[in-house]
């Protein structure tokens, strides 16, 4: 089962089989995911929707080895990777890179620009001379469309937000990885700068051919960059689907309540969400309801609900869903 | 001033003393908000917003200095005239003429002919507050006149903020103290916004009605929990309650909904535009979140650089929005209906130290003239009621 050391030249870059992560604390044991498939295709953007508490975050981190897998089989181009970040190989590092959601957080605000960026051009040995380094920085700055000139010697803290994430996103694509996890990458920025922000992320992935997770809650910003949607509740998968097959029919009941409370802002997208109101909140992932864990809020629930988990299932063509209602 | 208003922000200048010198935020401001409407004001972060909510209940932080503007509220209060003006007579002095400021020493009773003018004022203190009033003939009723919140005493405006305008806060997890149970910090709402009598009992009874209200489950052990012990729609949910166990006139929401999730969000707004209608409040909604605000507001203020660029109906700012600032932000939005991005609205919010001249949206502007570099375009009446500030045709 395990492609150890195989060369699977694949057109699945990840997959992911029964992912669990779960976290023990004192007061007993999250289970922040708990058995999850999925396989990313080269050159796809997962877009991974979900509240808070759902699990996204911790999928993303669980591929980066931030938070390593505690059970199920992980694999990058068919080699595993359920090992911390610190275990993994350079080549591996080199290939996957994340960024993160708060660009204020994860940038050192001592130091410049420059050094930001090309540290991971240093640690992997991709430049040999300090001029080497600004040039290549030169480069990465250009791309993500900031004036390299006015801010390659300048600190984050001089930096506006939208600013501090295309650094971000410079150090990320610096050693030209094939995947990038992006965990709610404009979450903190105001909409006119998100827009620059995801299109710069758009030509990015296609300009390099970059496979992308992107972890958001906003229907409205997966619907512009992802391929394919998958809907986390608890740490489970509710629904997998490509984007337009989708948008085209919502299946499962928890993913027609989170279309219905997207804020919209056109009359013609307003025909697009169904009428179903959201109640309740998301419960806690220590200890999850019995049975399907969306039915302390489905309005549709039936007893199977209670008693038996639905597992993903292809109702139609390469459109899953986990629910006892859908078929 | 229009009879039906009861708030009407004026030429509001507000700047802040930094380290690097003034930082002059607000930039003649000015917003009007009906009797019984509800708006939104809508706008990037750091375009004056909150600042401009702030001042409203003069909670501005220390180094911030009003420079010139003036804040006219205009309470609901009734009181009818055959009632109210004989026991105010038995209990205190009454004043007749119209001022800014009432000094409470200065107070005296008028005769009862003498208040028979129509726009006579009056002035009562009953037990601490001072109340005022206008005579007017035409229904009997005696009314409170408009008031400079600039030019307030401490007790008027401990009054304005305990009794007549709320806030829900932005952040609930901020505004709650972690220290006390939600019932103690419910109680001293009530106590102090004369909600309910002494008795503890009615404390707890008045809460629960108010957590029924916003559908909080459970109220009783909401009460007798820490704030950390809550989600943050829970939390969020108490303080609406709170707020809208002391607003008699107006609500202030500023961005209520930007801490929680989608779906939680979903609730609170509907939660909280079925208060507004129920109660008939008046409303300001701040947000960031176009399509927030689109659903129950009747009219958008677009601020930007701390001034009003666009006002016009909800209906016609999202079908026609003129000001290029509101345009930026409209095809800002990513849609569910698909169709990539737009490129956004180039740069950032300005500097308000050395802020731009003439219209502070020209260097983001992508029609940006000559003349908008120097001079500040006043907002022009398109017709419908829509105005926008903008030299360009």
């Amino acid at each position: 089962m395990l492609l150890v050391g195989g060369t699977n030249m694949s057109k699945n870059l990840i997959e992911a089989k029964n992912l669990k992560r779960y976290f023990e604390i004192e007061a007993g044991t999250v289970k922040a995911i708990d058995g999850i498939d999925f396989k990313i295709e080269r050159e796809d953007v997962l877009g991974l929707v979900g509240e808070s508490g759902s699990g996204k975050s911790t999928t993303g981190k669980a591929l980066m080895g931030i938070h390593p897998p505690t059970g199920g089989t992980l694999t990058f181009k068919g080699k595993d990777i359920s090992t911390p970040v610190t275990e993994r190989s350079m080549d591996i590092k080199k290939e996957m890179n994340m960024v993160f959601q708060d660009p204020g957080g994860s940038l050192n605000p001592t130091k410049s620009v420059f050094k930001i960026v090309s540290l991971p051009l240093k640690i992997h040995n991709l430049v040999e001379s300090e001029e080497e380094a600004v040039n290549k920085v030169y480069e990465l700055l250009d791309t993500v469309d900031l004036d390299a000139e006015r801010f390659m010697y300048r600190r984050p803290g001089d930096l506006g937000q939208g600013e501090k994430q295309a650094v971000a996103i410079a150090r990320a694509i610096a050693t030209d990885p094939e995947f990038v996890v992006l965990d709610e990458p404009t979450s903190a920025l105001d909409v006119s700068i998100q827009a620059k922000i995801m299109n710069i992320l758009i030509n990015l992935q296609k300009e390099f051919d970059m496979t992308y997770l992107f972890i958001t809650h906003d229907l409205g910003l997966m619907r512009n960059i992802a391929t394919k949607v998958a809907i986390m509740y608890l740490g489970q998968f509710f629904e997998l689907a490509e984007t337009h097959r989708f948008f085209e029919e919502p299946l499962h009941p928890y993913t027609k309540v989170l279309l219905s409370s997207f804020p919209t802002t056109t009359e013609e997208e307003e025909k697009l969400k169904p009428d179903l109101k959201a109640k309740g909140e998301i419960p806690s992932a220590m200890d999850p309801p019995s049975g399907c864990r969306f039915h302390t809020r489905c309005p549709y629930k039936e007893e199977t609900c209670k008693k038996e988990n639905p597992k993903l299932k292809e109702v139609r063509d390469d459109h899953y869903v986990a629910c006892h209602l859908v078929d | 001033m229009s009879k039906n208003s009861v708030l009407e922000i004026e030429d509001l200048n507000v700047g802040y003393n930094t380290y690097r010198g003034f930082s002059d935020v607000l930039d003649d401001l000015n917003l009007t908000l009906k009797k019984g409407e509800k708006i939104g004001v809508i706008g990037e972060s750091g375009c004056g917003k909150t600042t401009t909510m702030k001042s409203i209940h003069q909670i501005l932080s220390d180094n911030a200095v009003i420079k010139s503007g003036k804040i006219y509220f205009n309470g609901d209060e009734l009181f009818a005239l055959d009632r109210s003006y004989e026991k105010y007579l038995e209990k205190g002095p009454i004043h007749t003429e119209l001022q800014d400021t009432f000094e409470e020493n200065d107070l005296s009773v008028p005769s009862k002919s003498k208040l028979s003018k129509e726009g006579d004022s009056w002035a009562v203190k009953s037990k601490g507050t001072v109340r005022y009033g206008i005579y007017q003939t035409e229904n009997g009723m005696i009314i409170k006149p408009r008031r400079d919140v600039l030019k307030m005493k401490k007790k008027e405006l401990m009054s304005l903020r305990r009794r007549h305008v709320s806030m829900i806060p932005q952040d609930p997890t901020a505004s709650l103290n972690p220290l006390y149970k939600v019932k103690t910090q419910m109680k001293d709402v009530l106590k102090y916004s004369g909600e309910t009598t002494e008795e503890i009992e009615d404390y707890k009874e008045r809460s629960i009605e108010l957590f029924d209200e916003v559908a909080l489950t459970d109220p009783e052990r909401v009460l007798d929990s820490y704030p950390f012990q809550l989600s943050g729609g829970m939390r969020q949910r108490v303080c609406i309650a709170m707020s809208v166990a002391v607003a008699k006139d107006i609500l202030i929401a500023d961005e209520p909904t930007t801490n929680l999730d989608v779906t939680i969000q979903d609730q609170v707004l509907r939660l909280i535009r079925d208060i507004l209608e129920e109660r008939d409040f008046s409303a300001i909604f701040v947000s960031q979140a176009l399509g927030a605000v689109r659903k129950f507001v009747d009219r958008i203020y677009v601020v930007y650089g701390g001034t009003v660029v666009e006002s016009a109906s909800t209906s016609r700012i999202f079908t026609d929005p003129k000001h290029p600032y509101t345009v930026g932000l409209m095809e800002s939005i990513p849609k569910l209906t698909g169709g990539g991005f737009s490129v956004g609205i180039a740069g950032q919010t300005p500097d308000y130290v050395d802020a731009p001249s003439g219209c502070r949206f020209h260097p983001r502007c992508p029609d940006a003239k000559d003349r908008c570099k120097e001079e500040k375009p006043d907002l022009v009446d398109l017709g419908n009621d829509h105005y926008v500030a903008c030299w360009r045709d």
